[in-house]
């Protein structure tokens, strides 16, 4: 079978299992001013919970995928909205976007339409972005974000506002990239100000950008203390290859420790946990000694195997309500055919 | 008498199933997605009847119980701002207030929280020749604190100081949310300081501010 035939079949495969969903009311009361939301997920990433937000895929050269948008309007006026796609990459740890409608690989590839709407007071308006890979495509992963443009507003300084979908389109003939990413160390240390914080180092081991959020949880201190969850401060996306720092600002009467220390850091459905005893060291400016993260076991399907316990629960339970109402019933028709004799 | 049983609530599930697909209305081959879906909650009751399903038929993998989706992630229609007008042209500096700017990110499910990074063109005057010109170099934003917030996130103002004001030769991180949920807002109200090049010539200057978020 030939990788265009293989592809072919793989698509129609995609395509019997498609569905197109009503457009459902959108949550207006929470969304003032121009919103946007992706409103097709792609079935391979269900699990995947940047693919609801983001247009994330892996893709061959010759494919094309198509994903609607949603736009919502908070206010009390039609909005005319311009919508295109403009280049973003990523840089230092963090997505960037490109600055007005400059564009890369992945935006010239990329086409929505409508690229301009109204969309009506309170109301909702879709268009839909589509994708053809070309065949002479290199491989790697590509950024991008659709945008959604508010027209300018007057006065001599001008403001224009534009909320937009991130795109992280990886292009490759082969298997996806797998998703990876480690928690190097932790150092338990003190800034300027004295004040205690914990540094570590996230390094993506994958082939493909994670969007990084993560907590900090203290337990085991002193005095059986526990504290926490404390946000990871990170670049909040990392290309292939790359590491990062993460830093955690704590309290400042925290006492010293020493601490059982247990980072969590996911990236879409990958979870990972690390674990250390750090001491936080006396001084501002101080740091300690950085301790080698133990990784603990990966978290990913624990919830997943949580609810099918939760669903057996329940089939259970229905199937002895069932049996005990087909028990009633037989014991009613054995005292009718009773009572008839 | 279990197997009966059994079988009539897998045909139930069928049912539900089959509803969820006739509900779906009209299928396209162009689409290859699924919509998202509204809470973790909802996630993994879809996961269980997915791997309970997935013996019937190949649909029902893609079936979800198509709760509609919950908002997504907005900025507020931004407020006419002007440079402090009659400011003389060897005062040094001109501001300018830009009005507040909200981001709400009312998107459910495991996200990364949201920035928004600011960029701004040059300001120009009249014909915008090189006397009629500032450069965006000279054109310094501070985003101020959050004047309001709500949600589970850490709150980041880019420049919380007018002091911390940045020049926009670049653009630069305006505010963002480190978050692991959806469900949070923020406002603020921008600063604007524009640097008067010593060449300047008296005229209206205009300029534009983007923010964009994502």
């Amino acid at each position: 079978m030939t990788a265009s035939m293989r592809r072919l079949l793989a698509a129609l495969a995609v395509a019997a299992v498609a569905l197109a969903t009503p457009a459902p009311a959108f949550a207006q009361q929470q969304t003032p001013g121009l919103s946007i939301r992706l409103v097709d997920a792609p079935t391979n990433r269900k699990d995947d919970p940047r693919a609801r937000i983001y247009v994330v895929d892996h893709l061959q050269q010759g494919d094309r995928i198509a994903r609607r948008i949603e736009l919502g309007n908070g206010t009390d006026a039609p909005l005319p909205v311009t919508l295109y796609a403009a280049s973003a990459r990523i840089e230092d740890g963090q997505f960037r976007f490109g600055e007005g409608h400059v564009a890369n690989d992945l935006t010239s590839w990329t086409r929505l339409e409508p690229g301009h709407v109204v969309v009506p007071a309170h109301g909702t308006a879709t268009t839909t972005v589509t994708v053809v890979v070309p065949n002479d495509a290199s491989g790697g992963e590509r950024y991008g974000v659709v945008w959604a443009e508010l027209p300018s507003s007057r006065g001599s300084a001008a403001v224009v506002n534009r909320v937009g979908v991130r795109m992280y389109v990886s292009v490759g003939s082969g298997k996806e990239p797998v998703t990876d990413f480690r928690i190097d160390t932790l150092t338990a240390a003190r800034d300027e100000e004295g004040r205690p914080v914990v540094r570590t180092v996230i390094t993506n081991t994958g082939g493909r950008a994670i969007d990084l959020a993560g907590e900090l949880r203290l337990g085991n201190g002193p005095g059986s203390l526990s504290a926490g969850p404390f946000d990871v401060q990170l670049g909040t996306t990392l290309a292939p290859g790359d590491e990062a720092p993460a830093i955690v600002r704590l309290a400042k009467d925290l006492p010293d420790g020493p601490w059982d220390a247990t980072v969590t850091v996911r990236s879409g459905e990958l979870v990972k946990e690390a674990k250390a005893s750090i001491t936080f060291p006396s001084g501002a400016g101080a740091s300690a000694k950085p301790v080698v993260a133990e990784s603990v076991e990966q978290q990913r399907r624990v919830l997943i195997p949580a609810a099918a316990a939760l669903a057996v629960t329940v089939l259970a339970g229905l199937t002895i309500y069932g049996l005990r109402l087909l028990r009633l019933r037989r014991s009613e028709r054995l005292r009718r055919v009773l009572t008839a004799a | 008498m279990d197997a009966r049983i059994a079988m009539k609530l897998l045909v139930v599930t069928g049912a539900l199933v089959s509803a969820a697909v006739a509900s779906g209305g009209v299928a396209t081959a162009q689409l290859t997605t699924i919509p998202t879906l509204p809470t973790t909650t909802t996630e993994l009751m879809t996961t269980t009847s997915t791997t309970s399903s997935t013996t019937t038929t190949t649909t029902t993998t893609t079936v979800d119980p198509g709760d509609p989706p919950a908002g997504g992630l907005s900025i507020s229609v931004p407020a006419a701002a002007d440079l402090s007008p009659g400011t003389p042209v060897n005062a040094g500096a001109v501001t300018a207030q830009l009005g507040p700017v909200t981001v709400t990110d009312a998107r459910t499910g495991l996200i990364a929280g949201w920035t928004v990074s600011v960029s701004g063109s040059d300001f120009t005057a009249g014909a915008g020749t090189p006397a009629e010109t500032i450069a965006r170099a000279n054109v310094a934003y501070w985003s101020g604190p959050a004047t309001a917030t709500s949600g589970p996130a850490t709150f980041l103002p880019g420049q919380l100081l007018a002091g911390d004001a940045a020049s926009l030769s670049a653009p630069r991180i305006a505010f963002s949310a480190l978050t692991s949920a959806g469900g949070t807002s923020a406002t603020w109200v921008p600063g604007l300081v524009v640097s008067l090049p010593l060449t300047s010539i008296t005229g209206q200057y205009h300029g534009t501010i983007t923010h964009s978020v994502a």
